[in-house]
C-alpha cells in the first residue's frame, strides 16, 4: 500500500522528515513519535498534499508526483484539526465532501452519503447542525468522510487527541472495524491506541524511522528491563502508587522484574527526551 | 441503534422533531404500511399513494415540532396522509375514483361492525354506497366539505346535502 | 380501548379490499389506536414497494435545502453540486452580500453629495468588496474543509477560480444596480470595473504562496493609501481616467498569466 524510502522534508533550517524509510500494508498502521516529530509532515505527505524534497514515495503502487489524482481517488484522509462549516448539517457536510470527491451523480452521492453516516453511527443526528455535535461525534464525522468511495487507504492524523475514555473505546471499535479490509495508517503519540488497536507500528524519532514492526515485537523490546525497587534507579523511573518505583533500562542482578508494557518498549526506543515527556 | 425501537410513538415522534433520523426510519416502519393500505382504499392509483406516503412523512419530519402531545400519534399521521393524497388528487385530476361496491356481510361481521360504531355502523351499512361514502370522508376520515368533494370528485355543495340527507336518515334509523 | 383485535384472515381481506364499507371503516378507526392491529398489516405491502418510499423520503429529508444564491446559480443551469460547492462559500451567503449592500449603499449616498470626494469613495470601495469577499472564500481560513478537500481529486484551482468569479459577478452585480440607480449615469458609475479586476486577480496571485486573508487586507490597504495618496490635494477621478484603466487592464492581465503559470501551488 505505501513504500517509502529516504523521505526529506526540510522546513527552513529544520529537518522534519529525515531519510525516512517504512512500509505499510493491509491492516491497522500506527505512526507513533512524540509530538513535533513530524507525524503530520508526513500524514499530509502520504495523503499527497505535500511532496517530498527527497526520496521515494510510492501509494497504492502509484507515484504522487505523477498520478496524484488517481491516488485521491482511492484515498480517505482525516486531518489532525478538520475544519466543519458548523452550520452544516452532518449530512450536508459529508455530501460537500463526496462532491469534491467526483461523485457527480446526484441521488448515488446521497446512497454513499447516507452509507458512511451509518457506518460511523452518526444515522441518528444526520439532521443536526455540527456545531451541536459532541466531540466524539465529531470525531465520528471526520471518520465517515473518509470512507466516502470505498477507499483503499485512510489516513488518519492524532483521531484519539482529546476524546475521554469511553468515547475512546467506541472510536477504536470503530477504527478496528473499518481497518478489516483495508489499510489505515493512523498518527498517534499514545502507546494505548498502538496497543488497542494497530497491528503494525512505525515508531518516528527525529524524522527518522526508529522501529518498525508488531507492538509485540516493540513489548519485547523491554522484556527483562522493567523492574521495581525501593530506590530510584535506572533509565527512567517513576513512582507508582503503592510506593515503589518502576524503572526501566537495564536491569540491576536478582532485580524484582515487571511485566512490560508496550510503552515501556516505546520509552525505550526514545530514550531520555520521552522520559522528560512522559514524567 | 436498536434502542429506538422500544421507544413509544411519542416518544419517537418528539425524536423527530429534535432532528432523529432514526427515530423518523422506525416510525416510518410502523406507520407506513397501515398507511399504503388505508390510503389504497381511497385511491386506486399506487404511484399517488406512494407520492402521498412520501409526502406525509416528509411532512412528519418538518412539522413534528407542531404535534401537541395529544391523542394517538397514528391519528396525527393520518390526519397528514389524508390531507397530502387531497394534494395528489388535485394534481392530477383524472383518476378512478374508489371503488364503493356493496358487499355482502356477513352474520360474523355485523357483530364485528357493532364493536366500533354500534347502532350507527349497521344503520351506516344500510345507507347508499354515495351517501355511505360522504359520512366516511369527514366523520370518518375527518376531512372538511371541500376536502371530502376533492377526495370523491363532486362538488362541495353536493357533499353538504348528502351529508344533511344521510344524517336524517341515520336518525330515523336509530331513533 | 376495545378488547376486540383483527385476526390475520380479517387483516388480509382489509388489506386487499375484499371488506364491505362499514366494516372497513370500523377496522380503520380501530388501526388508528392499536398498534397491535396495525403491525398485522405490515407484512401485507411489499417490502420493495416501502424501501422504495423510504428511499424517497430519507432523500427529502437529508437533502439540504439550498440558500437563496445556490437557488439562483441552479436557476441559470449551473450543476447541482457546482451549486453546493459554491453555496458553501461565506462571502456568497446572505450576510455577506447583506454587508456589501449596505456599505455600497452609504457610498453611493455619499456620492451623492457633489463633492468629488463623494464620488471617489464608492469607486473606492467597489473594489475592496470584491478583493475582501475572495480572500475569505477559499484556504486554509476561508474554507474550514480546505484540508480535507487539498487530498481530494476534485480540483481546488478550479474550485477557487468559480468562487472567485461567481464573488466577482456578485460584488460586480450589486455595485453595477447602485451605481445605475443611485448615481449619475455617465461612464464613471463603472469606473470601478478594471480597478476590480486588477485588485482581485492580484489578490488571487499572491494566495498561491500567502495566506488568502492576509493578501486581500494587504491589496485592500495598499488600494487605500494610494487613493489617498494621489487625492490628498486635491481630489480628482485622474485615478479613473483612460491611462489609470489602461494601468488596470495591464495588472490584471499579468495577474491571470502568472496565476496561470502558479496554478499548481493551489493543489
Amino acid at each position: 500500500m505505501i513504500e517509502a524510502v529516504g523521505l526529506v522534508k526540510t522546513y527552513g533550517r529544520g529537518r522534519a522528515l529525515d531519510g525516512l524509510t517504512f512500509t505499510v500494508g493491509k491492516g491497522v498502521t500506527g505512526l507513533l513519535g512524540p509530538n513535533g516529530v513530524g507525524k503530520t509532515t508526513l500524514i499530509r505527505m502520504l495523503a499527497t498534499v505535500l511532496a517530498p524534497d527527497e526520496g521515494e514515495l510510492r501509494l497504492l503502487g502509484r507515484d504522487p508526483a505523477g498520478d496524484r489524482l488517481e491516488i485521491r481517488r482511492r484515498l480517505g484522509y482525516l486531518p489532525q484539526e478538520p475544519g466543519y462549516q458548523r452550520g452544516f448539517t452532518v449530512f450536508e457536510f459529508v455530501d460537500y465532501v463526496a462532491i469534491l470527491k467526483e461523485m457527480v451523480e446526484r441521488r448515488a452521492r446521497h446512497d454513499e452519503v447516507r452509507r458512511v453516516i451509518e457506518e460511523v453511527g452518526l444515522t441518528s443526528v444526520s439532521g443536526k447542525r455540527i456545531r451541536t455535535l459532541s466531540g466524539g461525534m465529531r470525531r465520528r464525522l471526520g471518520i465517515a468522510q473518509t470512507l466516502l468511495g470505498d477507499p483503499e487507504l485512510i489516513l488518519l492524523d492524532e483521531p484519539t487527541v482529546g476524546l475521554d475514555p469511553e468515547q475512546r473505546l467506541r472510536f477504536r471499535e470503530l477504527i478496528s472495524h473499518i481497518g478489516q479490509d483495508r489499510a489505515v495508517v493512523l498518527s498517534t503519540h499514545q502507546t494505548e491506541d498502538v496497543a488497542a488497536l494497530c497491528n503494525r507500528v512505525v515508531v518516528l524519532k527525529a524524522g527518522r524511522c526508529e522501529f518498525e514492526g508488531t507492538p509485540e515485537e516493540i513489548r519485547a523490546l523491554a522484556e527483562g528491563r522493567v523492574w521495581f525497587s525501593a530506590e530510584k534507579s535506572g533509565v527512567l523511573s517513576w513512582r507508582t502508587g503503592d510506593g515503589l518505583f518502576r524503572n526501566i533500562g537495564p536491569a540491576p542482578e536478582g532485580a524484582r522484574l515487571a511485566e512490560p508494557t508496550v510503552e515501556d518498549g516505546y520509552l525505550l526506543l526514545l530514550g531520555g527526551t520521552a522520559a522528560e515527556a512522559a514524567a | 441503534m436498536s434502542e429506538h425501537e422500544s421507544w413509544t410513538d411519542a416518544r419517537l415522534l418528539e425524536a423527530v422533531a429534535d432532528r432523529d433520523r432514526r427515530a423518523l426510519e422506525v416510525l416510518y416502519a410502523r406507520h407506513a404500511p397501515w398507511l399504503v393500505i388505508r390510503l389504497t382504499r381511497r385511491c386506486a392509483d399506487p404511484a399517488l399513494v406512494d407520492e402521498a406516503v412520501q409526502d406525509t412523512f416528509v411532512a412528519v419530519w418538518r412539522t413534528a415540532r407542531t404535534w401537541r402531545g395529544k391523542g394517538e400519534v397514528a391519528a396525527w399521521i393520518w390526519g397528514i396522509g389524508i390531507r397530502r393524497l387531497l394534494d395528489q388528487l388535485r394534481r392530477r385530476p383524472a383518476v378512478p375514483l374508489p371503488a364503493y361496491d356493496q358487499v355482502m356481510v356477513s352474520a360474523e361481521e355485523q357483530v364485528l361492525l357493532g364493536i366500533e360504531y354500534g347502532e350507527l355502523g349497521q344503520a351506516m351499512g344500510r345507507l347508499s354506497p354515495e351517501l355511505r361514502a360522504v359520512v366516511q370522508a369527514t366523520v370518518l376520515d375527518g376531512l372538511t366539505t371541500r376536502e371530502a368533494g376533492r377526495l370523491l370528485g363532486i362538488p362541495a355543495g353536493t357533499v353538504k346535502t348528502r351529508m344533511m340527507r344521510a344524517k336524517a336518515l341515520l336518525r330515523e334509523e336509530l331513533v | 380501548m376495545s378488547t376486540w383485535h383483527m385476526d390475520d384472515g380479517l387483516a388480509v381481506r382489509y388489506a386487499d379490499g375484499e371488506l364491505n364499507p362499514t366494516l372497513a371503516a370500523s377496522v380503520e378507526a380501530h388501526l388508528l389506536a392499536c398498534d397491535q392491529c396495525r403491525s398485522l398489516l405490515a407484512p401485507r405491502v411489499p417490502r420493495s414497494r416501502l424501501d422504495r418510499v423510504w428511499a424517497e423520503v430519507a432523500d427529502a429529508v437529508d437533502t439540504p435545502a439550498p440558500g437563496p444564491f445556490e437557488r439562483l446559480l441552479r436557476a441559470i443551469g449551473v450543476h447541482d453540486h457546482t451549486a453546493r460547492l459554491l453555496g458553501a462559500t461565506h462571502s456568497l451567503r446572505l450576510p455577506w452580500i447583506a454587508a456589501s449592500t449596505v456599505a455600497l449603499l452609504f457610498a453611493a449616498l455619499a456620492s451623492g453629495e457633489t463633492t468629488r470626494w463623494g464620488l471617489l469613495s464608492y469607486l473606492t470601495l467597489a473594489p475592496i468588496l470584491p478583493v475582501a469577499g475572495v480572500a475569505v472564500a477559499f484556504g486554509r481560513d476561508g474554507d474550514p474543509a480546505h484540508e480535507i478537500g487539498l487530498a481530494a481529486p476534485y480540483s481546488m484551482f478550479r474550485l477557487m477560480l468559480m468562487r472567485a468569479a461567481a464573488v466577482l459577478t456578485s460584488s460586480s452585480a450589486l455595485a453595477l444596480v447602485m451605481g445605475l440607480g443611485l448615481l449619475d449615469d455617465d461612464w464613471t458609475v463603472a469606473a470601478w470595473l478594471l480597478p476590480s479586476l486588477a485588485l482581485t486577480s492580484l489578490t488571487l496571485v499572491l494566495s498561491s504562496r500567502f495566506d488568502p486573508r492576509h493578501c486581500g487586507a494587504a491589496v485592500a490597504a495598499t488600494w487605500l493609501v494610494v487613493v489617498v495618496a494621489t487625492n490628498l490635494r486635491e481630489p480628482s477621478l485622474a485615478m479613473f481616467g483612460g491611462a489609470g484603466q489602461a494601468g488596470y487592464l495591464a495588472i490584471t492581465f499579468v495577474s491571470v498569466v502568472l496565476l496561470f503559470f502558479r496554478r499548481k501551488e493551489f493543489s
